[in-house]
């Protein structure tokens, strides 16, 4: 028996890693649109590349199956060369820091040329020191530097290289007003900024707007360019709050062939800014229109066209196809444009904390491992979607979807055994074939189906329960157990069928056995009989099948809470799956598909310790 | 010539091929279950081939005016939330549950029969790995499997015959193989063999054809089943994207319009469970005929 159930244990083991292997690879074959669905429609291609390197998934596929597996910790603390350690902030989030020799937790962040260490003091405050020793140098004369970045990523930081560039501006309206010229050149910094402005008494020129261009030629690597038109407006000595916004249609880089690199249509929607000023102040609105460059030596063009749009309590409102923009009296319009380029062999977009998009930063991190202990040491990594360990919801989840199962489970036990029973000792009378098609009608009836009756009959029209479960806080399903009757009936309705039918079959099949023929003619009482000689040959066979049934309760336990919201295992990877939060569904599905296999097993062993022909073999 | 030969030999040797049809469907026609499955079966076939002709309306017509009503004598069963006759889209919803359901069975009964006769007949490390992908596979809830194929895919027509078939291609090789390892044993493999026969003519034609009878039976539930899934993943709005007229999805979306208008929620449900019962009543039908039989 204990060899048998080792045997049993070991086998489940590599049919689990498989089971990982096939999980991991479905839900990572397609993961390309991730970041349009965090992070937008507008997102562009190199938006998106540098997104998913910093989730990692640039990485090759066997070594992010390993770090899923069993984490990437280790790997980042050899390259490190620290140990890291894992802590919580006020807010609960976990956050990863290396360990100092001295004890102090340090993380890293570059600032132009310089690698800046965050060192945290034992209160809780950050102090910042440069920590320019840290920078290697390899082969090629790169200088690089491994590090922890304040988003939890082991990364690899790339000495940004200074480099010459001149940047120029012809901002006109079409009927050759000039609003702005800026030149500028710089040969010291990562980045060159310029300003050029123009005033104007007033109300604004109707009509379109171009920036003739902008001069590139001179940068190096892949790098950015932005231009901003700002308009500024004098509030009058009105007590509105003012706000002027400011739209850009397209953008575009031209090569110097005129043929066309880039182009982005923003159709008016796109980069929009918007600014409110009070009385007495200055205000104004800025677009940053921003494209990249693709390739470094050649000479490019960088345009902008749009449309102005002032919108405040004060100006009259106004379309932006038809600008006709009325000031008061006394009121000046300023109108500045500014040229700035990023100059770094390596531009990181990183998605701001605080939701406001992306930020690009010159002398990024290149490259990113995401920090996670791995599935088997508890952590199936970070939810795409909350931001929060996987860990914490699957655990909230799989206790309230077992809490869920287990009501149902003694429901249809009992019952589905007792019916069935019934139905088998009356083979073929009326009752049975009213307990056989009544069963078959339940299970073959599809979970939403038997659900959304169910809502219909006492919800909708009966009134007596609520159609959905909403949970406000972690132990609302305790307080609140009539959100639970309408999922628990429905399970019950779909299993009690099949279980119903299993047992009737086995208890026909019992009553037919000689045994029993003898038993009568013995003239045994019929109950004794039935409870006897009959029943417990009668309940070996559903007992096993019913445990090897519980694929299908698992499914129908996914579609009832997606039916009735109930914040449970299903619904979780349901919602996971649906989001592509991949770290979620992957987590999700090996608990599930761990307790089917687990619970297989233990069929197999009780089948195994109740029937005495596999027991004494 | 010789082949010609070879036919008028066989067909005088035993029962014309429409008496033996007839002998196999004549139990089935007299077992009442079986019948009361088939006509709910028959009734949606009906409604698929002919609902250009039983519908006034186009399944994706939106009337003005007509929001979320009840039954009527101008919309039978009512309409729905952008005013589109339920009738015409259940009409015609049943033409793709008609054409994938049995679709996807089909394709995992050519895997799964496959995967099975190999294991059967070849026995050994084949059987091994066979059996071990196949264990791999149904150690997965089904819905479960759905959800991260569907997920990864995407949402269309192929992807859930995919799916289904991914699902369903273990089971028929787990019991193709079974019946491939008894049959193996009969003289007339032996027979076979010695005639020298390859092995794909021994699988495909010798053993596949004289285990047809249980295939068969797991075939008319697995499309049952099939319909069922179909229904729950066009639920879970995973199967075919709106607006197209998909059971499932019309559950979906009329549930949450169910307290002004449950007659949107009902017709669909109903529509799915009856053809899933009547599949299943068909299924069990045949299965008594034929284990009486045997």
């Amino acid at each position: 028996m204990a060899k048998f159930i080792v045997r049993r244990l070991l086998l489940m083991a590599v049919t689990m890693l498989a089971v990982s292997i096939l999980v991991f690879l479905v839900s990572e074959i397609a993961p390309g649109n991730i970041a349009r669905n965090i992070l937008g429609a507008f997102v562009t291609p190199e938006q998106e590349k540098s997104f998913m390197a910093q989730l990692g998934y640039n990485r090759p596929l066997l070594t992010r199956y390993v770090s899923w597996l069993i984490g990437s910790d280790w790997h980042a603390e050899q390259l490190i060369g620290m140990p890291l350690q894992r802590i919580r902030d006020e807010r609960g989030f976990p956050e990863w820091w290396a360990v100092d020799q001295d004890g102090t937790l340090v993380r890293w962040k570059a600032d132009g040329t310089d690698l800046i260490a965050l060192r945290r003091r034992p209160d809780g405050t950050v102090q910042e020191v440069a920590d320019n020793e840290r920078w290697r140098e390899d082969a090629s004369g790169t200088r690089y530097a491994w590090g922890v970045n304040q988003a939890n990523r082991a990364a690899k930081w790339v000495q940004a290289k200074p480099a010459p560039a001149s940047c120029a501006v012809d901002l006109r309206f079409a009927d050759n007003t000039v609003l702005g010229e800026t030149d500028l050149t710089d040969a010291s910094g990562l980045a060159v900024r310029a300003n050029a402005g123009a005033e104007r008494p007033g109300a604004l020129p109707p009509g379109t707007w171009t920036t003739r261009e902008i001069d590139l030629s001179s940068l190096s690597g892949r790098e950015l360019a932005s231009v901003q038109l700002a308009v500024d407006y004098d509030a009058p000595a009105t007590e509105f709050p003012v706000q002027v916004t400011v739209y850009v249609d397209q953008v575009e880089i031209v090569g110097a062939d005129g043929s066309t690199i880039w182009r982005g249509e923003l159709g008016g929607k796109g980069f929009r800014g918007t600014a409110v000023g009070k009385r007495g102040e200055t205000t104004g609105a800025m677009v940053d229109a921003l494209a990249e460059g693709i390739s470094a030596s050649e000479p490019r063009v960088f345009k902008v066209s749009g449309r102005l749009l002032a919108e405040q309590p004060a100006v009259r409102y106004s379309l932006f196809d038809k600008l006709a923009v009325t000031i008061p009296d006394g009121a000046r319009l300023r109108y500045r444009t500014f040229c700035s380029a990023l100059l770094s062999s390596h531009t990181s977009w990183t998605l701001a904390s605080s939701g406001s998009g992306f930020v690009a930063t010159a002398g990024g991190p290149v490259e990113f491992i995401p920090l996670s202990r791995g599935f088997l040491r508890g952590d199936p990594g970070e939810s795409l979607k909350t931001g929060r360990p996987v860990i914490e919801s699957l655990v909230r989840a799989l206790r309230n979807s077992l809490f869920l199962a287990a009501i149902a489970f003694a429901i249809i036990m009992p019952l589905a055994l007792l019916l069935g029973l019934i139905a088998g000792m009356n083979e073929g009378k009326f009752l049975d074939r009213l307990l056989s098609i009544l069963g078959l009608m339940t299970t073959a009836t599809p979970q939403f189906a038997t659900g959304v009756f169910l809502i219909l009959v006492f919800a909708s029209w009966l009134k007596w329960l609520p159609g959905a479960t909403l949970f406000p806080s972690d132990n609302a399903i305790f307080q609140n157990p009539q959100m639970l009757v309408l999922p628990v009936l429905t399970l019950t309705l779909i299993e009690l069928g099949y279980v119903l039918r299993i047992t009737r079959s086995s208890m026909v099949e019992v009553m037919r056995q000689p045994y029993i023929r003898t038993a009568f003619l013995k003239g045994l009482p019929y109950w004794r009989i039935i409870f006897k000689h009959a029943l417990r040959n009668a309940l070996l066979a559903p007992i096993t099948v019913i445990m090897l049934h519980v694929n299908w309760l698992i499914g129908g336990i996914v579609v009832v809470e997606a039916i009735f919201g109930f914040p449970g295992l299903g619904k979780l990877i349901y919602e996971a799956a649906l989001f592509k939060d991949v770290a979620a569904v992957e987590g999700g599905a090996m608990v599930m598909v761990a307790l089917a296999v687990s619970t297989q097993l233990l069929a197999d062993i009780a089948y195994t310790f109740l029937n005495p022909r596999i027991r004494y073999s | 010539m010789v082949a010609e030969g070879q036919v008028t030999a066989a067909s005088t040797a035993t029962p014309s091929r429409w008496e033996r049809l007839k002998g196999a469907v004549a139990p089935l026609l007299r077992n009442r279950i079986a019948m009361v499955g088939l006509t709910l079966v028959l009734f949606w076939v009906v409604v698929a081939i002919a609902a250009p002709l039983l519908t006034r309306y186009g399944p994706l017509e939106e009337l003005p005016g007509v929001v979320n009503k009840g039954p009527s004598a101008a919309h039978w069963l009512g309409t729905d939330n952008k005013g589109r006759d339920l009738w015409s889209r259940i009409a015609y919803g049943s033409q793709t549950i008609i054409v994938l359901a049995p679709l996807s069975v089909l394709c995992s009964l050519i895997i799964g029969a496959t995967l099975g006769l190999l294991a059967g007949y070849h026995g050994g490390w084949v059987d091994d790995l066979v059996m071990r992908i196949v264990d791999i596979i149904m150690a997965f809830p089904t819905v479960l499997l759905y959800l991260i194929i569907i997920a990864a895919a995407g949402a269309s027509p192929v992807n859930v015959v995919i799916a289904i078939t991914v699902a369903g291609a273990p089971g028929i090789a787990r019991l193709v193989r079974g019946l491939a390892l008894d049959i193996r044993t009969r003289e007339y493999v032996a027979a076979a063999r010695l005639r020298g026969e390859s092995a794909w003519y021994i699988m495909f034609v010798e053993i596949l054809p004289n285990a047809r009878g249980p295939i068969i039976v797991d075939a008319a539930l697995r499309i049952g089943y099939a319909v069922f899934s179909i229904g729950t993943l066009g639920f879970l709005g995973l199967g075919l994207p709106p607006p197209s007229p998909d059971w499932g999805s019309m559950v979906n979306v009329a549930r949450r319009y169910i307290w002004t208008n449950p007659w949107a929620v009902l017709w669909p449900s109903l529509a799915i469970s009856s053809l899933v019962v009547g599949l299943n009543l068909f299924a069990d039908g045949l299965q008594e005929e034929l284990g009486r039989y045997e």
